[in-house]
């Protein structure tokens, strides 16, 4: 039996229907992101586990026990928020200990787990600051601590690295995957950033109005989206829609529309007139001078964005806007410049077949 | 135009000081005789204690019904609360002689329906002049309270429940250190509110309990005693301190935010030199 079992969870202002029948299940220590955009219905996800509203119908259930019609401070739940939500008037050592002076700790054990937590996030003898004195990421340290001093069945995090600086926020990724492994607990991560979901998770929900799309390892979401919406959900990713024109061996011919032909290895039993999107990521595609022979479509360079340790080059092939993005090695220069003629082609194996009925854009 | 605000405040003082048996502008001479009436006297060491506790316990009880009102009303999702902020706020707006006339006929007359009683029998009694009181003084610690709920981020309450603080923990812990000043606020304005109130006071005021402002009014009709001076250049004095004690309130709440450890010590001067201010003023 999973450890966490969310099962129909349904919730709606008015009409508008935020989470739509939502069933999710943990392991026990297992870290699970959502990951959407603004309006997706994560947020509301995580508040219903937390307690802080009422589902319109549905059940939620920790380690068997069903905890949908308990109260928020007896559902026993850490949560860290995006604001961190820290206690202002209160000092560090008073934010970590309040969880465990509802409980009725006595004051040697709330020291010691204290110091045990302020050690825990690398924060020893900040005890006495207030909050407003501590830096955004010793804040999330410190709201990561008395999320799990009092120790909770389940840890909820609402967009809680959001508010930090991009370098910080890597720091904080990886600390925050290991305390959560140290500690063992169930981790329910709610982001917009996929690269965040992709690097914390054990499994990744990726969701759109108020249901979740595909629930996966982050490999199996990145590598094999059910659709065209998972596959932009988690980072860049060239859709090429068309027609099936003909079959072929081992595959078909895809017409984009405009009589180009793009060949295409499939395994789908596919028939002529389908309609069909190809997915395939920008560092999948090979770029090449001139119009070699392989070149699956040719094009333009229509810009080229120097971005640190890749290269994203946008190129107009037989009207497609196509983006193209190669690693910077210290010999990986190309010469390709602005307005060059260039030949795209990847390999069969990474373009994903996306077949019409799949297709998110279309309903 | 200081001088228009400040001489009818002002003039008070001086007179109070006279060696006359009557009040006159300018003072004849120079005593305290009137201020050792005011602790002599039985006509004012028994009504300056009424005045004290009704100041008090009204600033008490207005002070916790405004509390609860302004919570009901920012955090409360029932409909009506536009309505019900009207409502706690009608005592302001309301004509005093309305309210005094309206609180006369509950406290001291009461109503009766069959076996039901509502009021009554308070007149000449402190709890009736508080109760009446409170009535006036309400709406000030509700929109000191409101507004300092507002600057609140509800999130800080959502994670002391998620902490395990049921709602009046929360409340305990967290809301209410953080509108202290707001509560503090309205409850220096109630208690001044009840401590020079005149009219609904001597509606209910009988001749054995009655407040200071409503004894200086009489005072003044049948004589001028300069003791009413006296009296009124103490309730001055006290407003004084009062409101400046207001004005000290924020102050100490934004060292305390800022942690004791870096400046304790500051936070004691100031202490000290408030102590001073208030001993000066009153002297």
């Amino acid at each position: 039996m999973p450890f966490l079992e969310i099962q129909e969870l349904t919730k709606a202002y008015g009409d508008k229907v935020v989470l739509d029948r939502l069933d999710l299940s943990a392991r026990e220590g297992e870290f699970i992101s959502l990951l959407g955009p603004s309006g997706c219905g994560k947020t509301t996800a995580l508040r219903l586990m937390a307690g802080f509203l009422h589902p319109d119908h549905g059940s939620i259930a920790l380690n068997g026990e069903e905890i949908t019609e308990l109260p928020p401070h007896r559902r026993n739940i850490g949560m860290v928020f995006q604001s961190y939500a820290l206690f202002p008037h209160m000092t560090v050592g008073q934010n970590i200990a309040f969880g465990l002076e509802q409980r009725r700790f006595s004051q040697g054990e709330i020291a010691k787990a204290v110091d045990g937590a302020l050690d825990m996030v690398r924060l020893e003898g900040l005890a006495s600051r207030h909050p407003a004195e501590l830096s955004g990421g010793q804040q999330q340290r410190v709201a990561l601590a008395r999320a799990l001093v009092f120790k909770p069945r389940l840890l909820l995090l609402d967009e809680s690295l959001s508010a930090l600086d991009k370098k910080l926020r890597l720091q904080m990724q990886l600390e925050l995957r290991q305390i959560q492994k140290e500690v063992g607990i169930t981790a329910i991560f709610v982001t917009h950033d996929h690269e965040e979901a992709l690097t914390l998770s054990d499994r990744v929900a990726v969701m759109r109005s108020g249901k979740i799309v595909q629930l996966d390892t982050p490999e199996n979401v990145y590598r094999a989206p059910a659709d065209g919406y998972v596959a932009e959900s988690l980072g860049e990713t060239n859709l090429l829609s068309g027609v099936v024109a003909d079959r072929t061996e081992g595959g078909f011919l895809l017409d984009l529309g405009d009589g180009t032909l793009l060949s295409v290895r499939s395994e789908d039993p596919v028939r002529v007139g389908d309609a069909c999107t190809l997915a395939v990521r920008p560092e999948d595609v090979e770029l090449r001078a001139g119009r070699p022979a392989e070149a699956l479509l040719a094009g333009r360079v229509r810009s080229i964005a120097f971005a640190g340790n890749t290269t994203l080059y946008v190129v107009e092939a037989q009207g497609h806007e196509i983006r193209v993005r190669k690693p910077n090695t210290a010999s990986s220069k190309n010469g390709i410049a602005v307005e060059d003629q260039v030949g795209l082609a990847w390999a069969p194996n990474s373009a994903l077949v996306l077949l019409e009925h799949q297709d998110p854009t279309s309903g | 135009m200081a001088a228009v605000v400040l001489a009818p405040i002002l003039v008070v003082v001086p007179m109070s000081f006279t060696n006359s048996s009557t009040l006159a502008f300018p003072p004849h001479g120079f005593s305290f005789r009137w201020y050792e009436e005011l602790l002599t006297n039985p006509q004012w060491t028994q009504r300056i204690p009424v005045s004290l506790e009704t100041a008090l316990a009204t600033s008490l009880l207005a002070t916790g019904l405004g509390t609860m009102a302004a919570l009901g009303v920012t955090r409360g999702t029932f409909p009506g609360r536009g309505w019900l902020t009207a409502l706690f706020l009608a005592p302001l707006v309301v004509p005093i002689i309305d309210l005094a006339v309206g609180d006369y006929f509950v406290w001291a007359v009461g109503w009766q329906a069959g076996p039901l009683q509502f009021g009554g029998g308070l007149a000449g009694t402190v709890p009736g002049l508080v109760l009446a009181h409170t009535v006036l003084a309400f709406p000030f610690p509700f929109i000191t309270v409101s507004t300092a709920l507002s600057g609140v981020d509800r999130t800080l309450e959502l994670a002391a429940a998620g902490l395990g603080a049921n709602p009046w923990r929360t409340f305990r812990r967290v809301t209410m250190p953080l509108i202290g000043t707001g509560m503090m606020t309205g409850a220096v304005f109630a208690f001044l509110t009840s401590w020079d109130e005149v009219v609904v006071a001597s509606f209910l005021a009988s001749p054995r309990v009655s407040t200071v402002p409503v004894q200086i009014f009489t005072e003044l009709r049948q004589s001028y005693d300069p003791a009413a001076a006296a009296i009124s250049t103490v309730l001055l004095a006290a407003a004084v301190v009062l409101v400046g004690l207001l004005t000290l309130i924020p102050m100490l709440a934004r060292r305390a935010d800022r942690g004791p450890a870096l400046d304790g010590g500051v936070m004691a001067a100031d202490v000290t030199s408030g102590g001073a201010g208030i001993a000066v003023t009153a002297g």
